[in-house]
């Protein structure tokens, strides 16, 4: 899949979450096991199977659970706590408990008040506006699309204007509209400069808004970074990559002599799918080949480098 | 043959709310997609082919009968929901076998029906043991499985990949394939997630506020625009420079530089750039219109 | 030598091409699986013991009494005049039980469907709602029959083999069988309509069974109170005198009234029944006095209690959608 991948902070600032040999047990039940990451300004994907202990990490992070072992700190600060510092962090969590009875300003302003915020009428007139629910703010939650009450749970998770922001599936269930204007809202507020730390099952999504991803698997962390740069440290895996030329046999007499090359198949459309051990070499070569031979390449197309298939591969290694 | 499913005219009307507006679907063989924002009438539809609703005006018919007049016509029609539905005290297989019998198929039958198709969704011993027990992504199988365990010519599956993660959701889209191309059975598909659709479906219908507003196979959806999408993973400026040089402007969007196709041409010009630039090139296609592409252009609500 | 042969099987998907037998076979399976639902069958062991211990509980009764008749003659000698228990009083003795058993198991067959979400599994299948709850109904109907009829069975056998002349007994007391078979019919429609009916409203089979055993326990001393009747001293307390009252719009209760508030009773309705149908004088003075009211009206009662929540559980359900 092609994506609009938004380009990532050029400036290399501080990292805003710093985790440092932390592991998390409930009794016998190791959750989060040795895991140092930091994270940056901007969207941070954090992915994993169930049970891989995404939550454990962000309550962690939010400070509603106390690390088993190591360190945890958010701007610089620990987390262990710091009451002062959770008012500079925003938390949704997977789980929605919102409570009808109340209008979406009334929910938005509880939030407001726990966090004792002086004066608090500002402060939620911005955070709804921030989220475009202002003509909706005096009816009840229990009469919104699931989409408007995700944004209104938005909304009160940023009425103290936190720095970091931890969203724990916050799009399970909305639908294809809320899901845009839902990213759509996050990437402004990661444009102001804030932290974003996002879970999510949705694989395309996190490929779509993320520019940073965490990879949790049993517990470890697995793999962290750039999607690209993961990607390019797996290129020792056997690479397979599918491309159209205007002479396939000619195309493929050269490749066979590359040495990188371990196999081509022939398909049917006459696209030529290419089995190598070493992508640098053959990324390069191609191009090159073609131009050799005097081969016009219309197409070249990865057949395993999708995020889908580099989660699988770092999940079941 | 009649079709599958088929709505004439349907519309139903709730009170001061208009659900569906007088609309018109045709279901035949193989894996179709319903897609639409809440509200936008899927489930409705659902429910009236499944005859827990009867249509306000117009027709809803399976198979040529009309669900909401006879009863029987759900004999051969399987449905997977969305929100929980399992009993939590008793085993799968129990389970399945009641259900079977529920849709007529006598005792004997009912229990190797329930045990193979128990099997077909990748469930084995485990389908001696209550349902309670089983993690979200066995209970899924389990709804599968049971709109599945009385032969249907055609399920319907509301959101079947809600709550399982990427590997648990990747296997169960493999098995919505495997059902609709090799089981032999059709499926009518509603999902929030376009990967989901496009992955497995062969046509989408799209319902929005009461309406059908697109119809179609998916690669219609899906076509190729005339952009082209280059992905290296070095050298980027240079390949940009290299393309101006032989008369192609090409534009930096993030990581990829993006060209507007023109002639064929132009491709040698680009391989010719590629090797200047000495960039290891990672991709290279045009850019796909997206399913989702639907739900930015259709006005909101 | 042979030649080696093997082979590969396709254990591939396979059409079902047997028999579909539609509704009745849906209808039989709903029956089979409410019996199955409420004895705790197909589950673990602990849903099996209150439907054990309720059996056990509804049997020792039949068995002491059927003890007891055949003891009367060697204790107080042949022919002489005790009030030996009867069928009648069987159905006394058990109704209680099973009042609590249904109050108790029937929410099941209903309650976790819709708690679970099991009813919407149910609905899109080739049945109609009317199906469901006549199914369910059936099958606690049928449970409820078993029990009432085997302590029954149990006492007849004992009252025959206790008879000097089984023979006589058998020719002169036929006509109990019939008796007890209508009056269980009786018994068990009223125990297990209502508390289906209750179920119907709540999700929560805790909910339905407080509120069952609380519309009966309540019914009971209000019955007691309104009727002036004490269940101990086997009397009727003296009317109120109007001085001790003082004036005002109080009246004291008096013995029309109170042989209407004796129907207040939820307890003992379907016991006026069988009063009529063993045509024997009850052991309770609530039930003597509504014995002074014409027929019809415990009859209507009785039939106003089963239809009416017999009525209100269909209409509950068919109001039902996914």
């Amino acid at each position: 899949m092609t994506s609009l991948r938004s380009a990532p902070n050029q400036i290399m600032s501080e990292p805003t979450i710093t985790i440092q040999g932390a592991s998390k047990w409930f009794g016998n039940v190791v959750a989060v096991n040795d895991v140092s990451l930091q994270v940056y300004p901007g969207i941070t994907g954090l992915l994993g199977p169930n049970g891989a202990g995404k939550t454990t990490l962000l309550h962690m992070i939010s400070g509603l659970a106390k690390p088993s072992e190591g360190e945890v700190t958010v701007l610089g600060e620990s987390v262990r706590g710091n009451q002062q510092l959770y008012r500079r962090i925003g938390v949704m969590s997977e789980h929605e408990a919102v409570y009808g009875f109340y209008t979406g300003r009334q929910f938005v302003e509880f939030a407001g008040r726990s966090y004792g915020l002086k004066p608090l009428a500002p402060a939620v007139d911005r955070a709804i506006d921030n989220v475009g629910l202002t003509a909706v703010q005096d009816r009840l939650l229990g009469t919104y699309s699931r989409g408007m009450r995700q944004r209104m749970r938005l909304a009160a998770t940023l009425v103290h204007d936190p720095e970091v922001l931890i969203l724990d599936e916050p799009l399970n269930g909305t639908d294809p509209h809320q899901r845009i204007e839902f990213h759509d809202q996050i990437r402004l507020l990661a444009s102001e400069g804030r932290t974003i730390l996002i879970s999510s099952h949705i694989l395309e999504e996190v490929e779509t808004l993320a520019e940073h991803i965490l990879l949790m698997v049993s517990g470890k962390l697995a793999a962290a970074g750039d999607y690209r740069a993961i990607r390019e440290k797996l290129d020792e895996r056997p690479y397979k990559v599918r491309i159209e030329v205007s002479n396939p046999r000619l195309m493929a007499e050269a490749l066979i002599r590359v040495e990188e090359v371990d196999s081509i198949t022939v398909e049917a459309s006459g696209a030529l799918v290419i089995l190598s051990q070493n992508i640098h070499a053959l990324q390069q070569s191609v191009p090159r080949l073609a131009k050799e031979q005097g081969v016009r390449l219309l197409r070249v197309e990865p057949l395993d480098d999708s995020l889908e298939s580099v989660f699988g591969y770092l999940v079941e290694r | 043959m009649s079709p599958l499913l088929e709505a004439k005219g349907l519309t139903k009307r709730y009170g001061h709310t208009l659900a569906l507006e007088n609309i018109d679907i045709r279901v035949d063989e193989g894996i179709t997609g319903l897609l639409g924002p809440n509200g936008a009438g899927k489930s409705t539809a659902i429910k009236l082919f499944l005859g827990l609703l009867r249509p306000t005006a117009g027709s809803a018919e399976v198979m040529g009968q009309r669900p909401y007049e006879s009863v029987e016509a759900r004999g051969r029609l399987g449905y997977m929901p969305e929100h929980d539905c399992l009993p939590g005290a008793i085993t799968a297989s129990d389970f399945l076998a009641h259900m079977a019998q529920l849709s007529g198929i006598p005792p004997r039958h009912a229990r190797t029906r329930a045990a193979d198709v128990l099997r077909h969704v990748g469930l084995a011993e485990e389908r001696y043991r209550a349902i309670g027990q089983y993690s979200t992504g066995m209970k899924q199988r389990v709804k599968l499985a049971q709109s599945l365990v009385h032969d249907p010519a055609m399920v319907l599956l509301d959101e079947p990949t809600s709550g399982l993660d990427p590997g648990g959701r990747e296997e169960m889209l493999e098995l919505i394939r495997r059902i609709g191309r090799e089981f032999g059975i059709s499926i009518l598909l509603s999902s929030h997630l376009m990967g989901d659709v496009e992955s497995t479906c062969d046509r989408i219908i799209v319902l929005d506020g009461g309406h059908v507003i697109e119809e179609g196979p998916v690669s219609q959806f899906t076509q190729e625009t005339e952009t082209l999408v280059i992905d290296v993973d070095n050298n980027r400026d240079e390949l940009v420079a290299a393309l101006a040089t032989r008369g192609i402007q090409a534009k930096l969007e993030g990581l990829l530089v993006v060209v507007e196709q023109e002639n064929e041409e132009q491709f040698d010009a680009i391989r010719d750039a590629l090797v200047e630039a000495n960039a290891r090139l990672r991709r290279m296609a045009p850019r796909r219109h997206q399913l989702t592409d639907i739900f930015r252009r259709s006005p909101d609500g | 030598m042979a030649e080696p042969r093997g082979e590969v099987f396709d254990l591939g998907y396979r059409h079902y091409d047997g028999p579909r037998e539609g509704r009745m076979r849906a209808r039989k399976a709903l029956w089979a699986n409410g019996v199955r639902t409420a004895l705790g069958l197909g589950r673990g062991s602990r849903a099996k013991v209150l439907p054990v211990l309720f059996f056990v509980a509804a049997i020792i009764p039949a068995v002491v009494l059927a003890l007891v008749a055949s003891q009367v003659d060697e204790v107080v000698g042949p022919g002489a005049q005790v009030d030996i228990p009867s069928h009648g009083d069987y159905y006394q003795i058990i109704s209680i039980i099973l009042l609590l058993f249904s109050a108790i198991i029937a929410p099941e067959l209903l309650c976790p469907d819709r708690r679970e979400g099991v009813i919407y599994l149910y609905l899109v299948r080739p049945l109609t709602t009317t199906d469901y709850v006549a199914g369910r109904w059936l099958a606690f109907l049928s449970i409820t029959l078993a029990i009432a009829y085997s302590g029954q069975v149990i006492l007849f056998i004992g009252f025959v083999l206790a008879a000097a002349e089984p023979f006589d007994y058998l020719r002169d007391n036929w006509l109990d069988v019939p008796r007890f078979l209508a009056a269980g019919l009786v018994v068990a429609l009223f125990t297990t309509t209502i508390p289906l009916a209750v179920s119907a409203f709540t999700t929560r089979r805790a909910y339905a069974t407080a509120f069952v055993i609380g519309l009966y326990f309540i019914s009971f001393p209000a019955a007691g109170i309104l009727t002036g009747c004490d269940e101990e001293t086997d009397q009727r307390r003296p009317a109120p005198q109007v001085e001790e009252l003082g004036s005002g719009p109080c009246e004291p209760i008096t013995g029309d009234a109170a042989k209407w508030f004796g129907l207040i009773d939820l307890g003992k309705v379907p016991i006026h029944i069988n009063d009529l149908i063993f045509n024997e004088k009850s052991e309770s003075t609530v039930a003597r006095l509504v014995q002074e009211l014409p027929n019809g009206v415990p009859i209507g009662w009785y039939l106003f209690l089963t239809a009416g929540p017999g009525v209100v559980l269909w209409w509950q359900y068919r109001k039902i959608s996914v």
